[in-house]
């Protein structure tokens, strides 16, 4: 071959080279040089804005997405709640969407219950099956999820809202309906008042987990960042009360063991020292003498000298932390779990509103640190609201849950509908919910990953993730305005799934019943039309599908800080009107004398109640105070584990009067020597590969304490034993396990 | 032997920027909402739970805790930690191949493909920083389609570790040159301090002496780890508060 015709050939093969290359890949190039007419870099993707669902919160995010796929969350920096900030598992969501353990359509059973042998339908098919159960059932229908007021939650009620049978009921985070009810009885008020943490100066935590899964973390960690440093007047201190240093604990200035059950008891005690020095000291002058008075006589008997051996709690520390709320307003208590996990949770609420607001009145004058509460005026179009989403969350009690269960178990129900939520896995084992839902006729399931309760379902109907579908929402903790969260298809949808609002419908249509809404998007613009008037961020030029977009663009309908008065105080003759003796009952206990140690369970910032424990990087996200990674253990006392010849990492069994579960001991300085902790969330049996056989489920311990004033459960009332179970495994944690005192080497 | 001069880099008059981080310790709530943030972000891998048990685990931005003192004084205190883009890198100075240098605005940066993987930058790195893939990374099926388009995936065989989102700096970069401005502070934001939710963490231009970041870096609380290694980080913490609790 000559050089020239080497040339010729050469260049012939390259050109038919490139001219084949250009032709598989034209289609896929993205026009990076030559922006699109719209301005719009594709490459730079879209951000849009909608709702979190992973918790319910109720966070405003925006998504970006990429060639139409979902990439990354960050908060909506214009939302009250989120502000622009995101938590972990907020932004794990959106891997959700592409998570390996999607349903990919409809399922019948073709099996016994619980074998999980499902068939794949055609939606058609799946809608008429549903349509036929719903028209043959005549009313006797129920419907679950877990506590959030949405779309799907108000299509189910305005569907059924006519028959008797029908409840509504609520799987929720225990001690949500506490929080709700405490203090209402001394206030007035039907909300429980938020007490302003970001400009408070001192703030008291009474067993309030607040940066856990205790109502919104980010929000709680917002207000604490700038109750900290953004004032710049002072540095804004904590102290957290409780059995367990947990991670809200440590970011407190101080942690103070207190003995379980007592933290109502405290908090009378403090307001005891609060009322008598405001007399004395002749302080917030707008309070009645006589009512103040009343309450010094009422609290006499909870003075620190009197119950300091009981809550263990020495009497000087007491008179110290009563101390920033006479002298230095503006100071705060904000109570959780530790509080509303015991049967005397409502009544020690109501010492921590009373001393909420005795704060407020001595430092109103300084117009920082308000307990704020919804305007009543506002409230009214809440509750007004809040009817388009279900039953009113101050009425989704755990009573109800468990009245719900007893007539589900005596044959009652013929169909059940349970959105979002997992009550065969996460309520205590006393409750026997799998053994109740065996007796329903016919049981449908909204979940889109295969779950434990949706293991004994007869329909399977995945809902959209809700990053591919519409949805609304009425946060329940906003504090002190009302909003209506709104969400969007962001991407299309990955499977073949439906938003279960729609399949409700469709199927509601089709038994002959009275539907709301042809959809759930016709449905969510009703309620718009409805209140539009009411929005006044709404500019009135707009018409209706203008001021849709814009509801869209922004991620929902909410006053701006500037519009409304945030800081609604209780009318005082009301608050002032002293309502019985304030007094908190001795909690009870469930157990006997062979179970020692009080039971602690806890949701980890990364697992939850259970969902996040699919998911890779939560897993291996280190958790905050063991640093373990993918695994589940037992926490005991360190010093208390020693005397028990326990070591890291040993097998322990704990055991109460319902259960016992047995896995890996971890040591730890910061818990009371009297309690074990467990992490909620573990044990899953049927909730995908990543999660399957990854510890035990500590609601196997759980029996059905209440706290009879709120209806909630006292999940902290259970006692149990422990035991060495022989064998030990190791612990993954990150990091060197040498490192554990290594705080000094770097001048912290 | 006298006092070892160090020459420093003269980044406020050779180039525009000099960017630099503080962690404000006071705020840090060690919820992890950064470190979801940054694997997110930066496509940085899932290694599973055996690789874990190796202590292969990739995470580039991580919370340290620590435990002091025994029940019932007990304080735990929360550090996050990743690669503090030291203006006198010891990972620098031991990669063979330039792999790792010090960029001009001040960033420790890593080139991918002129890794070979010796890992002695990793070895070198007093805050243990740098993270080695042990095998190519692999997604769940599906799961790749959450991937970011703007950061590559590591291959098996290199060295990875915070960039300090170069990607959004880049992207801030271009849009203040589109617009014909400098970068504004506030306009870029790594990821994990777009999402800290207590505003913990703080980026910007520390040679701008009316960034936040500047403002902060000289309050008088920031201090940098291991500063007797003389590595010169460009990352600060700032100190948590003390003094009458009650």
């Amino acid at each position: 071959m000559d050089r020239r015709r080497f040339l010729k050939l050469g260049a012939l093969t390259a050109s038919t080279g490139m001219l084949g290359a250009c032709g598989q890949t034209a289609q896929q190039i993205v026009p990076f040089v030559n922006p699109p007419d719209d301005g719009v870099n594709p490459v730079d993707g879209f951000w849009y804005a909608t709702t979190c669902k992973e918790c319910n919160a109720g966070c405003g995010v925006m998504i970006r997405t990429v060639d139409g796929r979902a990439k990354k969350l960050e908060g909506n920096p214009g939302h009250p709640i989120s502000g622009g900030k995101a938590c972990a598992t907020g932004q794990a969501g959106v891997q959700k969407v592409y998570h390996p353990d999607r349903l990919k359509s409809a399922m019948l059973l073709s099996g016994e219950r619980g074998s999980g042998v499902y068939k794949p339908i055609s939606w058609t098919e799946a809608v008429t099956v549903l349509s036929d159960k719903l028209a043959g059932a005549k009313g006797s229908v129920f419907f679950l999820n877990n506590g959030s007021n949405d779309v799907t939650a108000g299509v189910a009620n305005a569907i059924f809202k006519d028959s008797e049978k029908f409840v509504s009921a609520s799987n929720h985070d225990a001690g949500a309906e506490s929080l709700r009810q405490g203090g209402a009885a001394l206030t007035g008020l039907p909300q429980t008042p938020y007490p302003d943490m970001a400009n408070a100066d001192f703030s008291l935590l009474l067993g309030a987990d607040i940066f856990e899964w205790d109502r919104s973390p980010v929000f709680y960690s917002r207000s604490f960042g700038a109750s900290r440093r953004d004032r710049p007047s002072s540095r804004g201190r904590m102290v957290y009360m409780g059995s367990r240093l947990s991670s809200t604990a440590v970011s407190c200035d101080k942690w103070i063991p207190a003995k379980p059950g007592q933290l109502g008891i405290i908090a009378l005690s403090i307001a005891s020292v609060v009322v008598d020095g405001v007399i004395e000291k002749g302080l917030a002058r707008a309070i009645p003498r006589n009512t103040l008075g009343r309450y010094s006589d009422a609290l006499r008997k909870y003075r620190p000298e009197r119950v300091a051996e009981k809550v263990d709690v020495d009497a000087e520390t007491l008179y110290k932390l009563a101390a920033p709320f006479v002298n230095e307003a503006p100071a705060i208590v904000i109570a959780g779990d530790g509080v509303t996990g015991y049967s005397n949770g409502v009544a020690g609420l109501d010492a921590v509103e009373l001393l909420n607001m005795i704060s407020y009145e001595i430092g109103k004058e300084k117009l920082t640190a308000k307990p704020r509460s919804t305007p009543e005026s506002d409230q009214d179009l809440k509750d007004r609201m809040l009817e388009w989403f279900g039953p009113a969350p101050r009425k989704q009690t755990f009573a109800k849950l468990k009245s719900l269960t007893e007539k589900m178990a005596a044959g009652e129900y013929a169909v059940g509908l349970i959105h979002n939520t997992n009550p065969v896995f996460d309520t205590p084992n006393a409750l026997k919910f799998k053994d109740a839902l065996g007796k329903v006729a016919f049981v449908v399931s909204f979940a889109n990953v295969m779950d434990e309760t949706a293991n004994q379902a007869d329909l399977i109907l995945p809902d959209n993730h809700w990053l591919e579908g519409w949805s609304a929402q009425i946060p329940d903790f906003v504090p002190g305005v009302v909003a209506l969260n709104l969400g969007q298809p962001v991407v299309q949808k990955f499977q073949e799934t439906k938003a279960a609002a729609d399949s409700l419908l469709e199927a509601g249509a089709k038994a002959g019943l009275k539907i709301p809404a042809a959809n759930g998007e016709e449905y969510i613009k009703k309620v718009i039309s409805a209140f539009r008037s009411e929005m006044l961020e709404i500019p009135p030029a707009l018409s209706d599908k203008e001021a849709w977009n814009f509801l869209l663009r922004r991620g929902g309908s909410w006053p701006s800080e500037n519009d409304t008065e945030l800081t609604a105080t209780p009318a005082s003759d009301k608050l002032w009107a002293f309502k019985g003796n304030l007094a908190s009952d001795e909690p009870v206990f469930e157990g006997t004398n062979d179970h020692p140690y009080h039971l602690h369970i806890y949701q980890t910032v990364f697992a939850g109640r259970g969902s996040g424990v699919n998911h890779g990087w939560l897993q291996e996200s280190p958790d905050p105070i063991t640093t373990v990674m993918w695994q589940w253990w037992i926490e005991i006392n360190t010093g208390e584990a020693g005397k028990l010849g326990i070591n890291e990492g040993d097998l322990i069994t704990v055991s109460s009067v319902h259960g016992s579960v047995t896995g890996p001991a971890y040591l730890y300085q910061g818990l009371r020597p009297d309690v074990i902790s467990i992490p909620a969330g573990f044990g899953h049996t049927n909730y995908g590969e990543m999660a399957n056989g990854r510890g035990a489920n500590a609601m196997d311990l759980l029996g059905l304490s209440m706290d009879e004033a709120s209806g909630g459960l006292a999940a902290r009332s259970q006692m149990v034993s422990v035991k060495k179970a022989g064998g030990s495994v190791v612990l993954l944690r990150n990091g060197n396990p040498d490192g554990e005192d290594k705080g000094e080497a770097f001048q912290l | 032997m006298g006092k070892i001069k160090v020459k420093l880099f003269n980044y406020k008059k050779q180039n525009d920027y000099k960017w630099a981080m503080t962690i404000d310790l006071d705020r840090c709530n060690g919820c992890g909402a950064c470190v979801v943030g940054c694997q997110a972000e930066n496509n940085v891998a899932v290694v599973g739970e055996e690789q874990v048990e190796h202590g292969r685990n990739m995470q580039w931005l991580r919370i340290e805790r620590y435990v002091e003192g025994t029940y019932p004084d007990v304080k735990v205190r929360f550090l996050p930690m990743m690669c503090q883009h030291c203006d006198i890198a010891p990972c620098e100075s031991v990669c063979p191949v330039w792999a790792t240098y010090q960029n001009p605005e001040g960033l420790n940066v890593q080139v991918y493909n002129r890794c070979i993987g010796t890992r002695f930058c990793g070895n070198n790195c007093p805050y243990s920083a740098r993270f080695f893939n042990w095998y190519d990374s692999k997604w769940e099926k599906n799961q790749e389609n959450q991937l970011n388009p703007d950061v590559s995936v590591r291959e098996k065989g290199v060295m990875e570790k915070c960039t300090m989102c170069m990607q959004r700096i880049r992207r801030g970069k271009d849009l203040a040159k589109d617009e014909g401005r400098p970068v504004k502070d506030g306009d870029i934001q790594p990821a994990c301090a777009q999402t800290c939710p207590t505003n913990a963490i703080t980026f910007g231009d520390i040679n701008d002496p009316h960034s936040k970041v500047h403002d902060l870096a000289h309050s008088g609380r920031a201090i940098r780890l291991f500063e007797e290694k003389g590595t010169h980080p460009a990352v600060l913490y700032l100190k948590g508060g003390s003094g009458n609790v009650y």
